[in-house]
């Protein structure tokens, strides 16, 4: 689905990411994690061809993501920025159908089978009460939940969420991702960037740890959640433990003076 | 949208009663069946009033403030400022540059496809300052909103600078440009009409085509495409056509303030905010309040002298907006 191949890419004479190797199958949730301005949103832009790369491939089913026409590339890859600004009054239901822009013919309108679609997808992430307010009128966590519904009737194989759900409360959080593992069920792949790490080693198959532009560590959550690792990456101390439930790595994180106090090390 | 509609051709039939001489509802039909009868053939006094004057002018008041409302509902989208207006990119000065230029080389009163010269130079000038404000944003990193704004503002900051050179320079010539600057109706005809009628047909089938763009264009440029807009080209093709509209009412009728600010906010408050609707609406709401403007300018002085009506729109306008900006409250506190 994704092929990134040496990837290097930034802004004008800013190179943010450099060497970037990536692939990303069809049917697989993958966490992108690292600090902040270590080029985490840049790699979603760079997958999502608005970012063209500097040097190296980024082959969205196998063409370049940036030489595909915008329209088809919409049918392919939908995405969820961090921050989303409405500054029209648009009703919830306006904005979710605006996903199915792509699936229109040029000067025609949106049909019937679009309507249920943007229906349904607010229906999905329960927010159809909500369908004839304006979307200025939402809070910030409300607005993120229509930005997805928005991508999910998108219907595109491919979802990128860039902190799509960080303004989330804990419940929404884990709404949207059980939602989405189990779009993934049905073949849809998802690249998140994440700074949850603990709800990223839930969900992940796959996490990739970028520091300072680089691909610091890329594996499935058992290798990448390690105190070493995260440490050196985050420059805070990480204490690393099963779940409870679950049994996937969980990271707790203490205060700085912690290792005068007693030290901190793995218990897994 | 029907009642719309059939307000606005109520409006045009009604409008036709106002006017210096005063006249019957009989003569007023005998006059339009007159004109509409054979092509400019009857020189019947009641023909010559309601056919050649008044029918023309409310036409063409309709027109220019449907197209201006148009474009501005355009403009705030494109802009993402709900602020925004027809004249913010700066062709509304171009089109008073290159009229002044008419006005002081004395070539306003020279004939031109049955009109002056003046309304093809300010055609003009607002097309090359367009053209000026695409080639700036090429320096700024393409057609994006900051850039837009930038370029349109150096492009007015100049202009005006270099109309108020021509003004200093040719004292006569000063209260023409003023005059022209405020806008008005007086004195356009058919031939006005059919000058600014393929342009301004041209800017709304531009505008009508990229209505659904639009509204994604409105959550910002990143946004768009990744919903799958052609951003780039939406956005040329939206500009010229909503420019074209300005430019065409402008060279036309001269600078109408405010039609292009408040009727798509009204709109936009009335029927909400995607563009199919909202460009719809607000050509007929900008264009029945035009018309009745215009209604106003010439019927509102007691001794018959007519008032720009540039003035009496901002006269209203501003109250207006005034409103509009009570009702919607702290929306635009900003982030």
């Amino acid at each position: 689905m994704i092929q990134i191949q040496g990837l290097h890419c930034g802004y004008g004479n800013r190179e943010v990411l450099r060497s970037i190797d990536l692939s990303v199958d069809a049917g697989v949730m993958v966490g992108i994690l690292g600090p902040n301005g270590s080029g985490k949103s840049t790699l979603i832009k760079a997958i999502s061809g608005v970012l063209r790369p500097a040097r190296g491939t980024v082959l969205l089913d196998g063409r370049p993501a940036h030489t595909w026409p915008a329209r088809q590339r919409a049918r392919r890859l939908a995405c969820v920025s961090q921050r989303i600004s409405f500054d029209f009054p648009f009703t919830c239901l306006e904005a979710v159908l605006m996903g199915r822009y792509a699936h229109t013919a040029a000067l025609k309108g949106y049909s019937r089978h679009d309507l249920e679609k943007a229906e349904a997808a607010l229906e999905l992430v329960g927010m159809d009460a909500f369908r004839h307010r304006p979307v200025d009128s939402l809070s910030g966590g409300e607005m993120q939940m229509v930005a997805i519904a928005r991508a999910i009737c998108q219907d595109a194989p491919l979802l990128l969420l860039d902190e799509a759900t960080a303004s989330l409360d804990i419940a929404r959080k884990i709404a949207v991702f059980d939602l989405f593992k189990e779009m993934q069920r049905e073949g849809r792949s998802f690249v998140c960037v994440m700074h949850d790490l603990n709800l990223a080693a839930m969900y992940c198959d796959l996490l990739v740890v970028i520091h300072a532009g680089e691909l610091a560590a890329m594996g499935p959550p058992a290798d990448v959640m390690d105190p070493a690792v995260l440490s050196g990456v985050y420059g805070a101390q990480v204490l690393v433990a099963p779940h409870p439930l679950l049994g996937v790595p969980q990271v707790h994180f203490s205060p700085s003076d912690t290792v005068t106090r007693g030290g901190v090390s793995s218990c897994s | 949208m029907l009642l719309l509609v059939f307000l606005s051709l109520f409006s045009v039939v009604a409008a036709l009663w106002f006017g210096r001489t005063h006249l019957s509802a009989q003569e007023i039909l005998q006059g339009l069946l007159l004109g509409l009868s054979g092509p400019g053939g009857s020189d019947h006094p009641l023909k010559v009033i309601v056919f050649d004057l008044r029918l023309s002018r409310v036409l063409i008041s309709f027109v220019c403030g449907g197209a201006l409302a148009t474009a501005g509902a355009a403009f705030q989208g494109l802009l993402r400022n709900p602020l925004a207006d027809p004249f913010t990119i700066g062709v509304a000065s171009g089109a008073a540059f290159g009229a002044s230029v008419a006005i002081f080389f004395g070539l306003s009163g020279t004939g031109f496809l049955g009109l002056g010269l003046l309304p093809v130079a300010a055609f003009i000038g607002a097309l090359a300052t367009l053209a000026a404000v695409i080639a700036l944003t090429k320096l700024g990193g393409g057609l994006g909103k900051e850039s837009l704004i930038l370029a349109g503002i150096i492009a007015a900051t100049f202009l005006s600078a270099l109309i108020s050179l021509l003004k200093s320079l040719d004292e006569e010539s000063v209260s023409n440009i003023v005059f022209w600057i405020m806008g008005s109706f007086q004195g356009r005809g058919w031939g006005h009409l059919l000058f600014a009628l393929p342009y301004m047909a041209a800017g709304l089938a531009m505008v009508g085509a990229f209505a659904r763009e639009l509204d994604l264009l409105a959550l910002g440029d990143e946004e768009a495409m990744y919903l799958g807009v052609d951003v780039p080209r939406a956005r040329f093709f939206l500009l010229i056509g909503a420019s074209l509209l300005t430019a065409a009412t402008v060279a036309v009728s001269g600078i109408i303030g405010f039609v292009g600010l408040v009727f798509p906010h009204m709109v936009r408050m009335i029927w909400g905010a995607r563009h199919t609707r909202l460009l719809f609406f607000s050509f007929f709401v900008g264009g029945t309040a035009l018309l009745w403007s215009d209604v106003a300018a010439k019927t509102i002085l007691p001794q018959g002298e007519e008032l720009p009506v540039g003035v009496i729109t901002a006269l209203f306008g501003g109250p207006f907006f005034f409103a509009i900006m009570r009702i919607q409250g702290g929306k635009w506190r900003g982030p």
